[in-house]
């Protein structure tokens, strides 16, 4: 079979020798017969005459030689390559539309493929990551995964049924310092078993000991490779050397390789003490546990025996009744929430494909209807319908091919693109890029968008009735096979309009539920507001000087020109939210607090309805004042006056009660959280030893800074600073995920409805040209020109309104996978089908309206002319 | 020029084949070499030889090479490969087997059956 295909080729590259040798060999046979009829005494002439009478038809013979030798198949190929680049030349508006058109569907694709595969098909980059799994708290009632505690761990180690290893860590927020500079950010506390439970050893120093994870053991801390690298330049006798974290001093004993930095970017790990106090060791979920399956043991084998692990908890702690344990595997567990937007966004692509597939096959269809005398004239020629349908298969597959090329070379940059901008938002982007996988893919995908696209129109093609173009002596497929053609446009329009529907009605969706989460009033204003983060030092533990530190700060800041006010708090909305229990009205309740600085409401521009502001003199030593929200106004006292009302805090070390001394407007959190019941405590009258100063200046913001900076070094020149943002950032950093979902679905909706506005554009204007003639007997025949208008838009909008109605049933089927991204809205929401159906309409009418306008403008007599 | 003796299926190849058995031959002394040793019964269409040498090549059963011909002309020789050879052998065999089935078959007298 090989060696036969081999031969095959040889023959076809070496044709022409070949063909010179057949030549050659017949004539010396003419010749040597001619000899020997010369020798039987024939003369000479005679001889070579009756020769080549007795060989017969020489070209028949060779014909058959060319045959046995097998060239035929892949000559006609090369051939059929040949002439379908040479007719897509003589058309090159078509075949640029048609190769711009798969190329936009192919990229698509590819992208999408690029991130699917390396997102959630590629195995996580640890050691046999198969076995890894995340261990999550679950309580009855309650449908989220909870943190495990300390218990649970302990449970899960000591049982080791189906674990090979088992590690429990958290994330703790801290400051670092250096002579220059303070830098706050998320270390990870965790039990030494985390490095092997992952295969990785350090490539300097050593792991914790058993000592260190002891209450009261060594500061220690383990450096990620890029966190030496940036603080150490890379230098090995960091090792053993101390770094300051949250002012305490930690001695470095060992740095990661590169390659790991788990869970996610991290800059160093410290040893996870565990709790000594009993009580807590049960109640407090607050850790990840990651566990690795012995070899053998399934997921659902782990998940079997933690409930029974769960269960001898439960027996030691009776207040964790209810409560469950449950594996989810860590792949899922990084991947799971993009996981039904990344399959969702492939399927999108893949209607983005299909529907570039229905253009080019209806664009083929119209230009098989103008090229029927061409095949007219091949079918008389003796060329087979096989034949004919391999030619234009192979056009439609050259362009198919050509699309690719062109869409591989979007889909790299897309790729690029998304790599870069969607670092923060996707997860695992280092995995990114185009290989030999999504080339094959895309290869895989140019063929069968090829062969789809060109095969229905090339099988009409090939039916073509001889007896009745040469009958009727003009191209034509009698009226039948007119009708069938028509009907075959009319179908790939709906069909392409229909998918174009369901996108849209997805984007109207997560658009109307983008807004939905970030409109409405954040009820602060948030411009021209510049934050300054300040882990206070050491100097000021006491609460008097801790509020002695703030007020002179503020005092300086505000006379900095250009800063309009000044103020200062613990969290500011959009970075975070603190929640503590609270005693109102005698029962106990979870408020949120915040500890603003004085002029904070003022400086953030949130009203104050009733009561005071916090004011100049209330300080350490005067009764406790509280500032509620409108929310926890309606809570509480719905009918009554708040103010001079006691809020007492339980868990608070300095016993005492607040008095609520006025009424704010409500601000927000976070999108898409509900406005809590807030209080606000006056920061002076609480110790406080982080800051976040915010200071609104008259114009943009980080011109300012320099000068903000200097004013608070001028209180205290040693006070270190740990960066800075300003509020417009952490609004927009909270936003941009759902944007960014919604612009990567608002783009392959808005590429679908463009192909589909071709698509309808092109039955519109191929109806027109086919009809020139009888528009201009029409015309001629008094027919007004809006009658003309209306008949060619009702062509178009048949096809529109059949495909509508297929799209909006089909986006009430298919739009459900969306419904963990929405927010307020159903994913049945009227008002997103309204919106896309009113966008189908005026687009497919758009597209019917400027063909219909040329054949309202036809000048009859030249029409007529037109044949 | 009509033949005597028409050929059935499939003996033309099984014909040059025992004809190059004898020495590298060209497509002409095939020709002849075929109505020399059928002692001139089986007569072939001249040009239908060479798709049948094409074939033949292509299925490795012959090896073609050009040469000298006697008359001093550069001609193709075709000459049996160790495949043909043994193609040629079993072909043979089952040929006479069938023949002399078919002869017993054709010579037997009514009352014998």
């Amino acid at each position: 079979m090989f060696r036969d295909l081999l031969f095959r080729l040889q023959a076809l590259f070496r044709r022409s020798r070949i063909e010179s040798e057949m030549d050659e060999e017949l004539r010396a046979h003419i010749r040597n017969r001619a000899d020997d009829l010369e020798r039987s005494g024939f003369p000479r002439a005679e001889a070579e005459r009756r020769a080549r009478v007795e060989f017969g038809g020489v070209e028949r013979f060779k014909q058959e030689c060319r045959e046995a030798l097998g060239t035929r198949f892949l000559e006609a190929l090369v051939q059929d390559v040949r002439l379908a680049f040479r007719m897509l030349r003589n058309s090159p508006g078509f075949a640029l539309v048609a190769i711009l058109t798969l190329a936009l569907g192919l990229g698509a694709n590819t992208t999408m493929f690029s991130l699917v595969d390396g997102i959630l098909l590629r195995p996580l980059h640890y050691y046999d990551s198969s076995e890894l799994v995340q261990v999550w708290s679950t309580q009855r009632g309650r449908a989220q995964q909870i943190a495990v505690s300390p218990a649970d761990y302990l449970a899960t180690r000591d049982r080791g049924a189906s674990f090979q290893q088992v590690a429990l860590y958290t994330f703790s927020q801290l400051v670092y310092t250096t002579r220059h500079k303070a830098e706050s950010f998320f270390a990870v506390k965790t039990t030494a078993s985390l490095f092997p439970l992952f295969h990785v050893k350090p490539i300097l120093g050593r792991n914790f000991t058993p000592t260190e994870e002891q209450p009261g053991g060594r500061r220690v801390a383990i450096l990620s490779y890029h966190f030496w690298q940036e603080n150490f330049a890379g230098n090995r006798n960091a090792l053993g050397k101390t770094i300051t974290l949250d002012h305490e001093p930690y001695v470095i004993v060992g740095i990661m390789p590169a390659s790991f930095d788990f869970p996610v970017k991290t800059n160093l790990w410290l040893p996870l003490v565990m709790p000594s106090d009993q009580s807590r060791v049960a109640s407090w979920h607050g850790f990840t546990m990651i566990a690795r399956l012995k070899p053998g043991v399934t997921i659902d084998q782990a998940r079997a025996d933690l409930r029974s692990t769960a269960e001898l908890v439960t027996e030691q702690y009776p207040s964790q009744r209810g409560w469950g344990l449950q594996a989810v595997s860590l792949l899922d567990q990084v991947v799971g929430h993009e996981r039904a937007l990344l399959l969702a966004l492939l399927g999108a692509a893949g209607f983005v494909l299909l529907i570039a597939c229905a253009n080019i096959a209806g664009l083929l269809v119209a230009r098989g209807m103008r090229r029927q005398k061409e095949i007219a004239i091949r079918l008389t020629l003796g060329a087979t319908r096989r034949r004919i349908i391999r030619l234009l298969l192979t056009e439609s597959l050259l362009m198919s091919m050509a699309g690719a090329a062109l869409g591989l070379g979007g889909a790299v940059w897309a790729v690029g693109f998304l790599k870069h901008a969607g670092g923060a938002l996707l997860p695992r982007t280092e995995n990114l890029g185009i290989d030999p996988r999504i080339l094959g893919f895309t290869l895989f995908l140019a063929l069968l968008a090829g062969v789809l696209a060109g095969l229905l129109p090339s099988l009409g093609a090939s039916k073509l009735d001889l007896n009745v173009w040469l009958k009727e002596g003009v191209p034509g497929m009698g009226v039948f096979g007119h009708m069938r053609r028509e009907r075959l446009r009319f179908v790939l329009v709906a069909v392409e309009v229909a998918l174009a529907t369901v996108l849209l009605v997805g984007s109207a969706l997560l658009l109307r539920s983008f807004y939905r989460l970030t409109g409405g009033t954040l009820g602060f204003d948030p411009h021209n507001v510049v934050e300054v983060n300040i882990p206070l030092s050491r100097q000021y533990k006491s609460p008097a000087a801790q509020a002695m530190f703030f007020r002179n700060v503020l005092e300086r800041v505000r006379s900095v020109r250009g800063v309009s006010s000044a103020t200062v708090t613990n969290v500011p909305p959009f970075v975070g939210s603190m929640f503590e229990i609270a005693v109102v009205r005698g029962r106990e309740v979870s408020l949120q607090v915040e500890t603003p600085g004085p002029s904070y409401f003022r400086t953030l521009k949130i009203p104050v309805l009733r009561g005071r502001d916090f004011g100049p003199d209330d300080s350490l030593g005067t009764p406790k004042v509280a500032i509620i929200n409108q929310t926890m106004e309606r809570r509480f006292w719905p009918h009554k006056n708040p103010l001079g009302q006691e809020v007492k805090f339980p868990n608070k070390p300095a016993e005492g009660i607040w008095r609520i001394v006025g009424v704010v407007g409500d601000t927000r959190a976070l999108f898409g959280q509900p406005v809590q019941a807030e209080i606000y405590l006056l920061l002076y009258q609480q110790p406080s030893d982080y800051g976040v100063l915010l200071v609104r200046t008259e114009r943009k913001p980080a011109n300012l800074l320099p000068m903000i900076r200097k004013a608070v070094w001028s209180v205290d020149r040693s006070q270190l600073l740990a960066g800075a943002s300003t509020m417009d950032q952490d609004i927009w950093s909270d936003k941009v995920e759902p944007l960014f979902r919604t612009l990567l679905l608002g783009a392959y909706a808005a590429l679908a409805l463009l192909l589909a506005l071709i698509g309808v554009y092109a039955v519109a204007a191929f109806w027109v040209t086919q009809r020139t003639h009888e528009i201009g007997v029409r015309l001629a025949l008094g027919a007004q020109r809006e009658d003309v208008l209306g008949m060619v838009v009702r062509q178009g909008a048949l096809a529109t309104v059949a495909g509508l109605a297929l799209g909006l049933g089909g986006a009430w089927g298919v739009t459900r996978v969306l419904q963990s991204y929405l927010y307020g809205i159903r994913p049945t929401d009227p008002l997103s089908y309204a919106a896309a159906a009113a966008a189908i309409l005026l687009t497919a009418l758009t597209a019917c309206y400027l063909p219909a306008r040329r054949a309202a403008r036809l000048d009859p007599a030249a029409s007529l002319r037109y044949e | 020029m009509a033949p005597d003796t028409r050929l059935l299926p499939g003996t033309l190849d099984l014909l040059i084949l025992k004809a190059v058995s004898l020495g590298p031959l060209h497509g002409y002394g095939i020709l002849v070499r075929i109505g020399q040793i059928s002692g001139g019964a089986l007569l072939i269409e001249q040009g239908a030889l060479y798709p049948a040498l094409f074939r033949l090549v292509r299925q490795g059963l012959l090896k073609a090479k050009w040469g000298i011909s006697e008359n001093n002309r550069r001609a193709k020789f075709y000459e049996l490969t160790a495949a043909g050879r043994k193609h040629l052998r079993q072909e043979a065999d089952d040929w006479n087997r069938l023949a002399a089935a078919i002869a017993s078959a054709l010579g037997t007298q009514p009352e014998e059956v």
